[in-house]
């Protein structure tokens, strides 16, 4: 895996927001990080943290009549958020490409699946459809769906779930891009079929030098697959580490909190649960200061009046809160 | 004596083709099931989609018929109850669902979903209503003063205590927890299991725990069973079945949990191929064998249920 | 245990203060819809006209006065007059009250017959529901103002008759409508938890099933409303509806097509009055149906 030091993807100061009746709801609010070539990126966060949102928008596929976007997502030298709709288009499923979450909604019930591949590869990479077809009856080998050629002409409702995960696997991978955005890619799996995939996954990126970024509230599965870690809590970012270091030397409250909040088979048993008590907060009335310290076991004055800082702690490690400024002194 | 017993329960659904609508085959949708459960204890019931877990719960309490089978309660025979002995009985069968915002009725504010079951069973003043209605809410972590607010106004994990206060009402022994924390975000989830296990120490509740996150199911069962495809392939306490799975299926579905913690190396894990077969088209005998990587010749045979350890019931060829 | 909400302050387990209800948000997407306010206002001023009509014009409306028969609209009657000499805005004015009657009536039977065999009907399912459906479909055969026309040729006619007749052709609709929403409701998991806590099927119809029914009864009750008047309408165009001398806007149709070359003002307000008074209600319906509907995006 070649890691160079320039970032592939790089998003500054994203901030996105709803137009409701309502209200204004910023579901993402000021989210920068990285991504670099060859490594999988986990962004991790329960519902309603905006690590969906953060996707969605870095590919602009939002109501623009509805949403306001601002900040920077730089790629190739280029920002994405001033592209005008058709260059978004060219790189949108053949440079940057996104894995859905729900594979039963996500495939058209209408169009075969065998289509579904070809259309993009018709669109990107410019073929005729009779290699456009067998380019996708590849795909389908790739992702190691067998008997490719029949399920190629089948529609979406005659595979399985695991099925047409890969089908959305083969599609993302078609005209080879550098980056995908992979959307719960295996949260409506059973667990033997998301080990597979997993697999899969981690196959077909030996080969290439694809990012993906995994956008997950399942913490083993960023174990499993990642390799740096962004923890997101109500549309901002609240931490960032290497993988190891975010399960064993944790350092937001809320990170610690989640990992403790899980139950592992190898645990010691019959000790409490660990809870974070209360629930998120509501996007329309952010509490004042620390978006999270209502819930925080050790808040302090400062985090109800002021939003903390990110303070870098090194290299790609960084973290959101007065605890760390006060070992560290603001950088 | 335990306080469920189930015996041989089979539920399964006709499918009709033709203008008769003649039955021509059957969804085989739990085939065969038995298990015990003692009170103050929780039995895990485990399995991935198909395997027909929610429709043992659902069958047990009779909220859908089940073709075949018995399920005593404390020695009774469910199957023989007439309408209202049923009817009577359910204070203490008691279920809590999985989704938090189908299973409280939207136009039904706290206070009266809570209360329902109360009314239906006992004629208690208004006032004595809203008592105890008001010591449930307390008991689950809500604050009674919201007593009036509707379902929408509260958050997923709000509204699964409603349905366990709700479940709570009329004192039951039994509660089946089907997938009760499957949809809700994981530190939302701590708290309820958290509030589960206290109130089966308080309360000497039984759980029938239905989920398919084997980690949730370690945690709060004592003992375990696994299903696949309608029926129970293994059995045994918790500690037992996860130290050391005996039925390949066990030992695949554990291999296959991923842990959380990047310096755990998966053991040799078992990945096994291919989908799970359609419960309308079962493989003959041991249903798991196509995909088993153990399987043998005498695996075309449907394999015997039985106790091989003390409490640990498997049923494999492997294990005759 | 109890300190699940000590350690928080606004964000706990208070569910959010300021929340609308879901009926809350109802109205407010009603008042944004434009057509249906319209709609609203034009209903209200119907209901006032057909209140207040006594007040708005002086005398009686069916008493002839031949010699200002057929006057074109001028300064003494401001709708002029039909060939009885008799003021058509008067005449317009009381016979909403007769349309109104007859909306209120049709829908009236319509709801008491086919809300009860609905719920009936869904719940239950088996023998009862087959046989109920198969009756229904035979209704249902017939297009709607034939079944109404077939009834009063059993009936007789007038406007109780009128009423009876149109209302029993609407049942059958009210029976499909609250049958296929039962259906889905009772398959809705609260549905279930009431059955396993004990509810009997009884309280379980009018406490969890009916009340979810209600909001699409509502939209068709008001759709039904303005077809109630129009098939009074046809029914007094073609004389069998209300009888004259009651001033009905139909039958003030049915007898102006004599005119209808010269003196069109006879036939053209009272069909103005049938236009508006459906449209109101139409437009009604519709924005209430797309205030109930959870997924429409105003």
């Amino acid at each position: 895996m070649k890691v160079t030091s320039e970032p592939l993807l790089s998003i500054k100061g994203l901030k996105t927001s709803f137009h409701t009746h309502d209200g204004t709801i910023t579901a993402v609010d000021g989210v920068d990080f990285d991504v670099f070539a060859g490594e999988t990126l986990g962004l991790v966060g329960e519902s309603g943290c905006g690590k969906s949102v953060t996707a969605l928008s870095v590919l602009r596929l939002l109501n623009p009549s509805m949403t306001t976007i601002r900040g920077r997502v730089d790629f190739n030298g280029k920002n994405l958020l001033d592209l005008d709709p058709e260059e978004m288009r060219m790189i949108r499923g053949s440079t940057i490409s996104m894995i859905f979450q729900e594979p039963m909604t996500s495939l058209n019930p209408i169009l075969t699946v065998g289509e579904q591949i070809a259309e993009s590869l018709r669109l990107h990479e410019k073929l005729d459809n009779k290699k456009a077809w067998k380019k996708a009856i590849h795909m389908l080998e790739i992702v190691q769906i067998p008997s490719p050629e029949i399920r190629a002409g089948q529609y979406p409702h005659k595979l399985s779930g695991g099925m047409r995960q890969r089908v959305m696997i083969a599609m993302a991978l078609s005209c080879n891009p550098c980056l995908i955005f992979a959307d719960e890619p295996t949260t409506a799996l059973d667990v033997t079929i998301q080990a597979q995939i997993i697999r899969l996954l981690e196959h077909l990126k030996k080969g290439s030098n694809t990012s993906i970024v995994l956008i997950t509230h399942d913490l083993g599965v960023v174990a499993q697959m990642a390799s740096r870690v962004v923890v997101m809590y109500a549309g901002r970012v609240v931490e960032e580490a290497p993988v190891v270091e975010l399960f064993h030397d944790a350092r937001h409250p809320y990170t610690r909190g989640l990992l403790k909040s899980i139950p592992v088979i190898t645990q010691d048993k019959k000790t409490r649960l660990n809870e974070i008590p209360g629930i998120v907060p509501n996007l329309l009335y952010m509490p004042k200061g620390c978006s999270f310290h209502p819930r925080c076991s050790e808040a302090m004055d400062i985090c109800k009046k002021e939003s903390p800082p990110m303070i870098h702690l090194k290299k790609n490690r960084r973290v959101a809160c007065w605890l760390t400024s006060d070992d560290y002194g603001e950088n | 004596m335990p306080v469920l017993e189930v015996e041989n329960l089979k539920k399964y659904y006709p499918v009709r083709k033709g203008f008769f609508q003649k039955t021509i085959n059957h969804v085989k949708a739990v085939d065969g099931v038995s298990f015990r459960l003692n009170a103050g204890e929780t039995l895990g019931l485990v399995g991935e989609s198909g395997c027909g877990k929610t429709t043992v719960g659902r069958s047990i309490l009779r909220l859908t018929q089940p073709t075949g089978g018995k399920v005593f309660f404390k020695g009774k025979d469910l199957g023989k109850m007439d309408k209202e002995t049923l009817r009577k009985t359910r204070t203490s069968l008691q279920i809590i669902f999985q989704d938090p915002f189908s299973s409280l009725n939207p136009r039904m504010n706290v206070g009266q979903i809570i209360a329902e079951p109360i009314k239906n069973y006992e004629t208690l003043s208004r006032h004595d209503i809203m008592q105890r209605v008001a010591e449930l809410m307390n008991r689950v972590g809500l604050r009674p003063a919201q007593m009036g607010r509707y379902p929408h106004e509260f958050s997923g994990g709000q509204r699964q205590r409603i349905g366990i206060a709700r479940a709570l009402a009329v004192k039951p022994d039994v509660i089946i927890c089907d997938e009760a924390v499957s949809a809700l975000d994981v530190s939302i989830q701590a708290q309820i299991i958290n509030l589960l296990k206290d109130l089966q120490e308080e309360m000497n509740l039984a759980y029938l725990f239905i989920a398919h996150d084997l980690s949730v199911v370690e945690y709060i069962s004592h003992r375990v069973a696994v299903m696949y495809l309608g029926r129970i392939v293994e059995l045994a306490p918790d500690r037992n079945l996860y130290k050391n799975p005996l039925h390949p299926y066990t030992k695949a579905l554990l291999s296959a949990v991923p842990i959380p913690d990047p310096l755990v190396n998966p053991e040799q894990e078992i990945v096994l191929s291919g989908d799970v077969p359609s419960p309308l088209d079962p493989p003959e005998g041991c249903t798991f064998h196509p995909r088993c990587p153990m399987s043998m010749n005498k695996c075309r045979t449907r394999p015997v249920y039985r106790e091989i350890e003390p409490d640990h019931w498997i049923a494999c060829h492997l294990y005759p | 245990m109890n300190n699940i909400y000590i350690n928080t302050k606004n964000n706990d387990i208070e569910p959010d203060e300021d929340v609308k209800s879901s009926s809350g948000r109802g109205w407010a997407k009603l008042k944004r819809n434009k057509a249906a306010l319209m709609g609203g206002i034009f209903l209200l001023i119907y209901i006032g006209c057909a209140l207040g009509a006594p007040i708005l014009f002086r005398g009686d409306p069916s008493a002839p006065n031949l010699m200002d028969s057929l006057s074109p609209p001028c300064a003494k009657y401001f709708l002029g007059t039909d060939e009885l000499g008799r003021s058509i805005l008067g005449r317009i004015l009381y016979g909403s009250r007769v349309s109104l009657m007859i909306a209120v009536g049709v829908v009236g039977v319509g709801l008491l017959f086919g809300v009860p065999i609905g719920l009936i009907s869904g719940y239950y399912r088996g023998k009862t529901d087959f046989i109920i459906q198969r009756f229904t479909d035979m209704m249902l055969a017939f297009p709607g103002f034939l079944l109404a026309l077939a009834l009063v040729a059993i009936l007789g006619v007038g406007l109780e008759n009128t009423v009876i007749s149109i209302g029993i052709s609407m049942v059958p609709l009210y029976i499909r409508l609250v049958r296929g929403c039962v259906l889905t409701i009772r398959e809705e998991v609260y549905v279930k938890a009431a059955r396993a806590i004990g509810t009997k099927d009884r309280h379980i119809i009018l406490r969890h099933i009916l009340p979810n029914v209600l909001a699409p009864i509502t939209v068709q009750t008001s759709l039904g409303m303005g077809t109630a008047i129009l098939f009074a309408a046809g029914l007094g165009f073609l004389g069998i509806g209300v009888q004259p001398p009651t001033p009905e806007w139909g039958s003030m149709l049915g007898s102006a097509r004599a005119y209808m070359m010269g003196k069109p003002h006879v036939a053209t307000f009272p069909g103005i009055a049938i236009f508006l008074a459906v449209l109101s209600f139409n437009l009604l319906g519709d924005g209430l149906r797309d205030a109930f509907d959870p997924r429409s995006k105003i």
